[in-house]
């Protein structure tokens, strides 16, 4: 069922995957995953810079689901971040993929990408900053004490949010304010530190910049 | 119980399109999207593009402040954080008290400024009728005891509750409409 709705290649499913969950724990997150396909596309396109219908797109949001479906049983935690995260992998896959395409197909003249595209790479790629770990931790305290920059409604928000696992409701309720203010801050913290984040990220993304020593 | 709305003044951005803060609600996954934005998002090509791109961003977020959690590197902003959550379920309505204050200042202005005359006709009265006043002094205290002094106190107690309630009602309503307003 779930393999029909979300990846239109019942045949794909391996039977040791379908086998291993119960069957509530399944129907549970065969509804959640459900709900998390438009998502799932929506990430993908955005990584591979193409429409949501996009042939790669489907492919890698099929591949996303599959392998979600097949590791469900390592989840510790939200499923959502998870799956982003599997959509985020995959989506690189095939991005690199297409890049040695082209190079080996096409002689292309060196273009820059503008910095909003380099950007958006540097959000779906964080494997070189976290493949060395003081960078890593560096690169945390820097978060760490962008946070309190922040406006205090706006990182409370962000903390309870990602560190608390609260959802916009319980956050609402908790410290006493609308729904909508809480989906304010939480867009404008957020929004913050990708601007504040800009150089770090484009950096990392950057071959020429290098990394501070 | 009914699910809170984002207010419409929120949903919609420019040329027709959602706002960021329907984006990144529905890149968290969170409910309170009003469905006709969401109808829009389902259908728009650019809507979908940008949501995209928000959800990246919310897994980076994620990812980082998780990591810094875990690290213990978060501690202090929790502790804040939880602060704040207590602060908030027993927060004083002090906005609403001086409203509630403020108003019953207004409504006693006439009293207020009739207040030297009466003053005044009430110290001639005290000179000319001291040995009456006494008397209609005890006589005062132990009607006070009665039913009549009883309903003057409930109608008193019921209005300060009333205009209380008036304040909060208001104070709730500017909140709503101000959610900028921490």
């Amino acid at each position: 069922m779930f393999a029909a709705l979300l990846m239109d290649k019942p045949s794909a499913l391996p039977p040791a995957a379908t086998a291993r969950a119960s069957a509530p724990t399944r129907r549970r997150f065969e509804a959640e995953a459900r709900e998390l396909a438009p998502l799932v596309r929506a990430v993908i396109a955005a990584v591979l810079r193409e429409g949501v219908h996009h042939p790669d797109v489907e492919d890698a949001t099929n591949e996303t689901l599959r392998r979600a479906l097949e590791s469900e049983s390592t989840v510790h935690g939200p499923i959502r971040p998870w799956v982003l995260g599997i959509a985020r992998h995959v989506a690189l896959d095939v991005h690199r993929a297409r890049k040695r395409r082209r190079t080996r197909e096409v002689e292309e003249p060196h273009t820059e990408e503008p910095a909003s595209v380099r950007f958006v790479e540097g959000l779906a790629d964080p494997g070189a900053r976290q493949d060395d770990e003081f960078a890593r931790k560096q690169q945390l305290e820097k978060i760490v004490s962008l946070l309190d920059t922040l406006p205090e409604g706006q990182r409370n928000a962000l903390v309870l949010f990602h560190a608390e696992g609260l959802g916009y409701q319980e956050i609402a309720a908790r410290l006493g304010v609308p729904l909508g203010t809480v989906a304010t801050w939480v867009t404008r913290a957020r929004r913050a530190l990708a601007e504040a984040l800009e150089d770090e990220v484009l950096g990392a993304k950057d071959p020429r910049k290098g990394r501070k020593p | 119980m009914r699910q809170e709305l984002l207010p419409p003044e929120l949903v919609w951005g420019e040329g027709g399109h959602v706002s960021d803060v329907v984006l990144t609600t529905i890149g968290d996954g969170e409910a309170g999207v009003p469905p006709d934005a969401r109808a829009h998002v389902d259908g728009c090509v650019k809507c979908k593009a940008a949501l995209g791109n928000v959800a990246l961003l919310s897994l980076y977020a994620h990812e980082n402040i998780v990591a810094a959690r875990d690290l213990g590197m978060l501690d202090a902003r929790a502790k804040d954080a939880a602060a704040a959550t207590a602060t908030a379920s027993f927060r004083f309505p002090f906005g609403a008290v001086v409203f509630a204050f403020a108003l019953a200042l207004v409504t006693c202005i006439p009293g207020i400024l009739e207040a030297p005359d009466d003053a005044r006709s009430a110290g001639e009265f005290v000179q000319r009728n001291l040995h009456v006043l006494m008397h209609h002094f005890t006589t005062s205290l132990r009607v006070s005891e009665g039913a009549a002094s009883q309903g003057a106190l409930v109608l008193t107690v019921t209005s300060t509750l009333f205009l209380t309630f008036l304040a909060l009602l208001v104070a709730r309503r500017k909140a709503a409409h101000h959610p900028e307003s921490p």
